[in-house]
């Protein structure tokens, strides 16, 4: 077979042909700036200093693909954009190198489900997003976080299209969308209370997520546009059989992921489904989602073999070297694991190699370049 | 009344369940029976956990629905009366600020009668010593989602062996990515796939 180019490969895998080999295509960029030798708030907020670091660790370690999805440079974006903002290295009092992590808060009453429509949801997003950013309650105020969150945006689409003329795709970039459901209980309500609510209130959770629907399609095609990649990574991790039964899931969340992976699919913009935690129990209900239009990314608690024979001949599947191994194993067990990814997952395409979630900022450099090299030495 | 308190908890009928309790109580139900009737549904939930007829979401409404009830219960109960089964010291490693799984161990922990002093995310070793000396606790229940965790974990179980502590308390941790490996190399005692393994630990360590 001839040799395919790194986005001629990516393409093909997603398509569920048969690439000359699998791709690798990790999130890395945690991980490339402490290779790199950067700190981790350079990493979120300096997407040249991210990129140099990058740079070395593919030239040291070993190529990619592509990069998944790219935290390098958002961490401004991300300060504004969601409501509960993640704790940031070199922000506040966090150490320069500390861990970028999400805070569990609730900013929202259940009540509110039912006041959103009346609000309207853009409005009243912007309204929780001004708990954490004040100074969006003014219109100048307003007029520069936006100007700055845009700059940083170009600069990012910079960025991606730099490492495309270097032969490294990149996957999805910044466009994050996410399900209302998920977004709610990440963002507004905290995982506990979401929970509840589904038992306590269960119209008042649907009738937000219908009109929470919009806003977020709108803005998951606002990036899209900006990026210029055809591809969106919808996080899922509260909706997963790590948290919800089989029927909760099907009551409440499938019909989101359902609407939601149609909508894109429609477009031509390929769902890039990454789902943490463990949704083993709910491969079968993901045949509802649409026929080889959609990439499964497991993060390491699903059983990707099982995905392979459940859903093998319905979605590409991309996963899951684990965070665990890469940090304490041996680079024969990260070889071990690849090989098994690439022989019994691989087999037959449709997939692509990808680290279990984020290879984790203290992963051991000889594992990462095993996963690395992996692609090279086995064959589907 | 036992049995049927039971039942609703079993079945996560919050309101049927607070009534009932209601009632009997005003009808001068013992409550320690009331006690022993939740913990017996909190049982059966656990019990359906681990057939899978439950999730998450089931587990963490049915503690919602038991620390109700017993909120309801305890201003009834002799002081003195229900002594916990056994004492549990937990948190979040330091530098690790996740709590959903250290807050769902604490409260079943709670529900199954064990005394437990949480302490919260982002502890350092030296918090964690502390807080086993003064309570004498047996168990020590560490948590963490990221891999800078483990070496928090690790940081902790030495801290304990330097303070003469591990002779006399076991250490189980839990988290996304926690798996034997991660015991391995902290030198934890065990670790729980979830918060129903948790638990049955502490129920193996302390006793039932």
């Amino acid at each position: 077979m001839a040799i395919m180019t790194p986005g001629e490969r990516i393409g093909a895998a997603v398509e569920m042909r048969k690439p000359d080999r699998v791709p690798v295509v990790p999130i890395i960029d945690f991980f490339a700036g402490q290779y790199g030798g950067i700190t981790q708030h350079d990493m979120l907020f300096d997407i040249k200093k991210a990129d140099a670091a990058l740079e070395k660790t593919v030239r040291e370690l070993g190529a990619i693909d592509g990069q998944n999805l790219s935290y390098a440079g958002l961490g401004r974006i991300m300060q504004v954009i969601f409501p509960n903002p993640p704790v940031m290295p070199g922000v506040g009092a966090e150490p320069e190198d500390g861990q970028f992590q999400f805070v569990e808060k609730t900013v929202m009453d259940w009540e509110e489900y039912t006041q959103i429509e009346e609000r309207g949801p853009v409005r009243w997003i912007v309204d929780k997003m001004k708990l954490s950013n004040p100074q969006l309650g003014n219109p100048v105020g307003m007029l520069k976080t936006f100007a700055a969150v845009a700059a940083d945006i170009t600069k990012a689409r910079g960025s991606i299209k730099r490492w495309r003329r270097k032969g490294i795709e990149s996957m999805v970039a910044y466009n994050i969308v996410f399900t209302p459901m998920e977004y709610i209980s990440l963002f507004m309500r905290s995982f506990n209370d979401f929970i509840l609510d589904i038992f306590r209130h269960p119209e008042e959770v649907k009738e937000a997520s219908r009109v929470l629907m919009k806003p977020m399609k709108m803005q998951g095609s606002m990036m899209v546009r900006m990026s210029g990649l055809k591809r969106v990574f919808m996080g899922g991790t509260r909706t997963s059989a790590s948290c919800l039964s089989p029927s909760q899931f099907e009551e409440f969340a499938l019909p989101e992921w359902q609407e939601m992976c149609e909508f894109w699919v429609g477009k031509g913009v390929t769902p890039l489904l990454h789902f943490d935690s463990d949704w083993t129990a709910f491969f079968p209900l993901l045949k509802n989602l649409p026929r080889r239009k959609c990439i499964l990314n497991l993060d390491g608690s699903s059983d990707i073999f099982k995905a392979k024979e459940v859903l093998g001949d319905h979605m590409c599947i991309m996963g899951d070297v684990p965070a665990a191994l890469l940090k304490l194993g041996e680079p024969e067990e990260v070889d071990d694991y690849c090989r098994r990814l690439i022989t019994e997952v691989g087999a037959g395409g449709g997939f692509i190699l990808s680290s279990g979630c984020t290879i984790p900022v203290d992963a051991r450099p000889e594992n990462v370049a095993a996963m690395l090299g992996s692609v090279h030495r086995y064959t589907p | 009344m036992k049995e049927a308190i039971a039942a609703m908890l079993a079945e996560l009928r919050e309101d049927d369940t607070l009534a009932e309790i209601g009632k009997a109580l005003a009808a001068g139900t013992d409550p320690l029976a009331l006690v022993e009737g939740l913990r017996d549904g909190m049982s059966e939930v656990g019990r359906r956990f681990e057939e899978k007829e439950y999730y998450l979401s089931e587990l963490i409404m049915s503690a919602e629905i038991f620390k109700q009830a017993i909120g309801l219960i305890e201003p009834r109960l002799a002081s003195g009366s229900g002594a916990p089964r056994g004492s549990v010291v937990i948190g979040t490693v330091k530098g690790d600020i996740h709590d959903i799984g250290k807050n769902i161990v604490a409260t079943l922990l709670r529900c199954g009668g064990y005394e437990v002093h949480d302490l919260g995310v982002d502890i350092p070793a030296d918090a964690f010593v502390r807080k086993l000396k003064e309570t004498g606790a047996p168990v020590l229940a560490l948590s963490g989602l990221l891999t800078l965790a483990f070496d928090s974990m690790k940081e902790t179980v030495d801290s304990l062996a330097e303070a003469g502590l591990r002779g006399r308390v076991k250490v189980i941790i839990g988290g996304g990515p926690v798996n034997d490996k991660v015991v391995e190399y902290s030198g934890a005692d065990a670790w729980g796939m979830d918060a129903s393994q948790a638990v049955k630990l502490v129920g193996q360590f302390v006793g039932p």
